[in-house]
């Protein structure tokens, strides 16, 4: 299909920006949940500040794999304005892509005894 | 307002404008979140967070301009690709001023601004003496010895003359040049053998003088770089010299090759005042010195009028016009060449003007046709300083690629400038592109893409936008009517060189039909200097003469000697007298070109014997003396009187008297383009030894006659040398070197300005007719048809070049003067050069009118109408 060519020539993702991506599956972010999602889950490895941020940010939209709201989501949630960005559905598409492409790798790294088999 | 968030704003200017302006406020509030997190673990934490962030924002900046870079090239690169022709215009106009600029900046580079290879150069000086009011390049020892003792400027001061020399020895006998110095030369040039040492004072003496220093070249070359060589002897001219040392490789030596006709050996000058040749008035010996350390040229100078005053006093008949000068060394051999050098170089500076108004011109037109498309981007966000940023690329790129084009067009033409480089140029070797030469084109081409740029940055900055928007025309910036006089301009110029380029270019066809007065085709010419004590006398040169004349000759080929070649060469002038004709004054008698030949001069080189006979074997070493004058000296001494059996002396009024026995036909000695000169002819028999030339006539080819010409003189006698064996063809068309190096030179400056002018041309018809959309688009709703839109396009283009090719014939007209001289057989204003130049002006500029004539052709007149 052409969509599938098309999201061919996104993979692979650069590490920063499969993270942002990770964050935002869970949901609407804005920038600092985004950096302190990242920061948690890959505990530190990966840890993005002011430029590197709205850098990669500004690239995901210019790909349109994710885009800016208009409105904020649950106000309890939202402290002063901020601008909140989600995945379009491109982004989800490649996203996905690019989890599956990690996961034929770490299948290849199991079958040659990189990794224990069975998860661990 | 917190001094933290002062500080990350100021620190956000490293991003792009754009970046911030959609980032900024975000990132600040990303930040202060952070900050109040890092807050809670103490001051380290923040501290940890502005070391972070900082290193962050310094990565991420350079990346962020880099991309926007590439963004703006890739989109430059595009819009070129859609429409090459303006682009391709620019790129070539651009590549033409740049590289001629380049071109000749390599050439000023090398040959001026490379500092000489001696240590210190600034401080090494030619002494020079004024003899008659007039500066002489020699002087007398004893003078040199005076200065030397009473002055107090010079670290060291010394004197050199020149020598040639055979080498027996190490090979096939060859002919050298030498300098004979005084042992302080050494010190003076700052540079000392690197193995072995100089001659000191004590090899320094008349009576022992046989030392000589090599130079790195010969030493390699003739004695295989034998580390052994200090302390052996070598034969010189027939003579064993004990080698003291030899001179490191340098690369470059100018006194040596420039000045003492590429010297390749130094030996003791050993003069001392008892020696006759050694006197005041003998002026032959040059002086070089080094200036004291702290001594400036000026204080030399003036303490060297002082010494020259008083020996003036003390020596009153040996100084006429006294003075003498301290010149760098640099300034006299290099002197002669800067005039014109520079000249050039102003030249292509104007050529770069005239290419970078061009190009301005181009890039205004097409800013006024984008005015559109740079509106709507306005309207639709990009910010004023990122339309510029990307202009300002767009034109570097430009800019760039014509540098780069340009470089390599000055590469290719400077390898064959320096091929057709007449002897005259020195430093030649040292003509390349280098690091300085680049910068400054890189300085250049920055330069002009930054002014490019902003040109139409600022023509759009005052265009009227909203007008812009709806189609409309943005208020012409009068590119039109400035642009037409530069293309007037332009064609002038070009007439004027083009016609220059022609008249010289017929000159010097004319020049190559004058008959010389003899054929050299097939004759092949060598140069011989017997050497050694057993030639001092004339017979037994004779002998040799003899026996190489005989071995060089064979079935099918004619051989003879000469003093002095027919063409080529000028070293022997002598007064002429007629005997029992006493002039008043004998210095004005005329001076004739004196040759000294054997029989069968003549024949060979085909020289018709109008009258009389040839020289032959009666007319010998004891036989009367005789003589032959050609024609112009015939016509000239003795009018309408036949010449044969009268009596003539050459040189001095109390010299030999000689009778004449034949009459033969001019030769073109002082030049393929200069009047006959008086030429008296004498048996070489009854002359003095001396350097000789051999001329064989062969149909051999050359390296066969070559051969032959060297087992002949070695079969005569093995220690002799025979050298510049060369056909006589060559030695004309080298006659004529400067003047085909001139025409080169006048030709690709003819060139440049032509396709200089047909591109402005071609940009600025593109422009009126883009302009002028509505107006044809009216005309052919009114009912014209193609042809006279196109008809109304050439009018347009050619009404500026008429004004060019007018201005530029007048120009030729006011040039004339200047031109003259150079010209030969063609008048100043030859019909075929001055119409073949506005006749190559006006087609080349109906080419230029084509395209834009058929883009206009092409218009629908209902688009063009709607356009406004």
């Amino acid at each position: 299909m052409a969509d599938r060519l098309n999201l061919a020539s996104f993979l692979p993702l650069t590490p920063v920006s499969f993270e942002i991506l990770l964050a935002l599956a869970s949901g609407e972010l804005h920038g600092y949940a985004i950096m302190l999602d990242v920061e948690r889950r890959t505990a530190g490895a990966i840890s993005l500040h002011a430029g590197s941020l709205y850098r990669a940010l500004n690239r995901l939209l210019e790909a349109g794999l994710i885009e800016e709201l208009d409105e904020r989501p649950a106000p309890e949630a939202d402290d002063e304005r901020r601008r909140y960005y989600r995945l379009t559905s491109k982004g989800l598409a490649v996203a996905r892509g690019e989890a599956r492409r990690l996961e034929l790798q770490v299948e290849a790294a199991r079958e040659r005894r990189l990794l224990p088999r069975g998860g661990s | 307002m917190d001094s933290h968030a002062r500080w990350f704003r100021r620190l956000l200017r490293l991003l792009p404008a754009d970046f911030q302006a959609d980032y900024a406020r975000d990132m600040e509030r990303t930040f202060r979140a952070q900050q109040k997190d890092a807050r809670a673990r103490g001051s380290r934490g923040v501290a940890g967070l502005w070391y972070e962030t900082v290193r962050d924002l310094l990565r991420t900046a350079p990346r962020e301009h880099a991309d926007q870079l590439a963004q703006d090239v890739s989109y430059a690169v595009r819009g070129m690709r859609r429409q090459p022709g303006p682009a391709l215009a620019a790129i070539a106009t651009l590549a033409l001023g740049i590289g001629s600029v380049t071109a000749i900046l390599s050439i000023v580079n090398g040959v001026d601004w490379h500092p000489l290879s001696y240590p210190d150069p600034d401080r090494l000086v030619f002494v020079q003496e004024r003899f008659k009011g007039e500066p002489s390049e020699t002087t007398g020892y004893a003078t040199f010895a005076d200065w030397r003792a009473r002055s107090r400027s010079f670290v060291e001061i010394a004197a050199m003359a020149s020598m040639t020399s055979t080498i027996a020895d190490g090979g096939e006998p060859e002919r050298v040049s030498a300098m004979r110095v005084t042992p302080g030369f050494f010190r003076v040039i700052g540079i000392e053998p690197s193995l072995g040492r100089a001659f000191g004072d004590a090899e320094n003496r008349w009576d022992n003088r046989r030392f000589v220093v090599l130079s790195d070249r010969l030493w390699r070359r003739r004695y295989g770089a034998d580390p052994r060589i200090v302390g052996r002897a070598i034969q010189l001219g027939g003579r064993p010299y004990v080698v003291t040392g030899v001179m490191p490789d340098r690369g470059e030596d100018l006194i040596a090759a420039r000045v003492f006709a590429g010297a390749e050996l130094w030996v003791p000058l050993a003069y001392d005042a008892t020696l006759p040749f050694a006197c005041r008035t003998c002026r032959h010996v040059r002086v070089a010195a080094r200036l004291g350390p702290d001594v400036t040229a000026d204080e030399a100078q003036a303490e060297l009028d002082g010494i020259v005053r008083q020996l003036a006093r003390d020596h009153p008949a040996s100084y006429a016009g006294p003075g003498a000068r301290v010149a760098r060394v640099a300034d006299v051999v290099l002197g002669p060449v800067r005039p014109a050098l520079y000249l050039l170089l102003a030249a292509v500076c104007v050529l770069l003007l005239i290419a970078g108004v061009n190009v301005a011109n181009l890039l205004l037109v097409r800013s006024v046709e984008r005015a559109q498309e740079i509106a709507t981007r306005r309207a639709l966000g990009v910010s004023a300083g990122r339309l510029v940023r990307q202009l300002l690329t767009e034109t570097t790129v430009l800019a760039a690629s014509g540098a780069l084009c340009g470089v390599a067009l000055a590469y290719a033409a400077l390898g064959g400038l320096v091929a057709v480089a007449p002897a005259s140029l020195p430093r030649v070797e040292r003509i390349a592109i280098d690091g300085r030469v680049l910068g400054i084109a890189v300085l250049v081409t920055g330069g002009m893409g930054l002014l490019f740029g902003l040109l139409p940055a600022w023509h759009l900055a005052s265009a009227d936008m909203t007008r812009a928007l709806r189609g409309g025309r943005t208020v012409a910036a009068g590119g039109g009517r400035a642009g037409r006089v530069l293309v007037a301009g332009n064609v002038a110029l070009a007439v004027l060189l083009l016609a220059v380029g022609g008249l010289l270019g017929r000159s010097f066809v004319q020049l190559l039909r004058v008959d010389p007065g003899f054929d050299p085709a097939r004759v092949m010419t060598a140069s011989i200097a017997l050497a050694g004590p057993a030639y001092a006398d004339m017979t037994p040169s004779l002998a040799f003469y003899r026996g190489v004349l005989g071995a060089v000759a064979r079935e099918g080929s004619e051989a003879a000697l000469t003093s002095q070649l027919p063409v080529g060469e000028h070293n022997d002038r002598a007064g002429f007298h007629v005997a029992g004709r006493v002039l008043p004054n004998p210095e004005e008698a005329p001076m004739a070109d004196r040759f000294a030949v054997t029989p069968g001069y003549f024949r060979t080189l085909r020289i018709p014997v109008l009258r009389g006979r040839d020289f032959g074997d009666r007319d010998g070493e004891t036989s009367p003396p005789v003589a032959i004058i050609n024609w112009a000296a015939a016509a000239q001494i003795f009018g309408d009187e036949d010449p044969i059996g009268r009596r003539i002396i050459l040189g001095g009024p109390d010299g030999t008297a000689r009778e004449v026995v034949g009459l033969v036909g001019d030769v073109r000695h002082r030049g393929l383009g200069e009047p006959v000169s008086l030429q008296a002819y004498i048996p070489l028999a009854q002359w003095s030894s001396g350097p000789i030339r051999l001329l064989l006539r062969t149909r051999e080819a050359e390296a066969a006659a070559a051969a032959r010409i060297r087992s002949a003189v070695r079969d005569a006698d093995r220690t002799q040398a025979v050298s510049a064996i060369r056909p006589f063809d060559r030695i004309l068309a080298d006659t004529l070197a400067e003047r085909r190096f001139l025409l080169w030179l006048v030709g690709a400056f003819a060139g440049a300005a032509l396709a200089l002018s047909v591109i402005g041309l071609y940009g600025i018809v593109s422009y009126v007719v883009v302009q002028r959309r509505r107006d044809i688009g009216v005309r052919v709703a009114l009912g014209a048809g193609r042809t006279d839109v196109a008809r109304l396009v050439f009018r347009i283009g050619m009404a500026p070049v008429a004004a060019g090719v007018a201005l530029g014939l007048l120009l030729v007209v006011l040039a004339a003067p200047a031109v003259e001289a150079m010209l030969y057989g063609v008048e100043r204003f030859d019909r075929a050069a001055l119409g073949g130049a506005a006749g190559v002006l006006v087609a080349t500029a109906l080419l230029a009118c084509y395209f834009p004539a058929r883009r206009a052709m092409r218009f629908d007149p209902v688009a063009a109408l709607r356009a406004d």
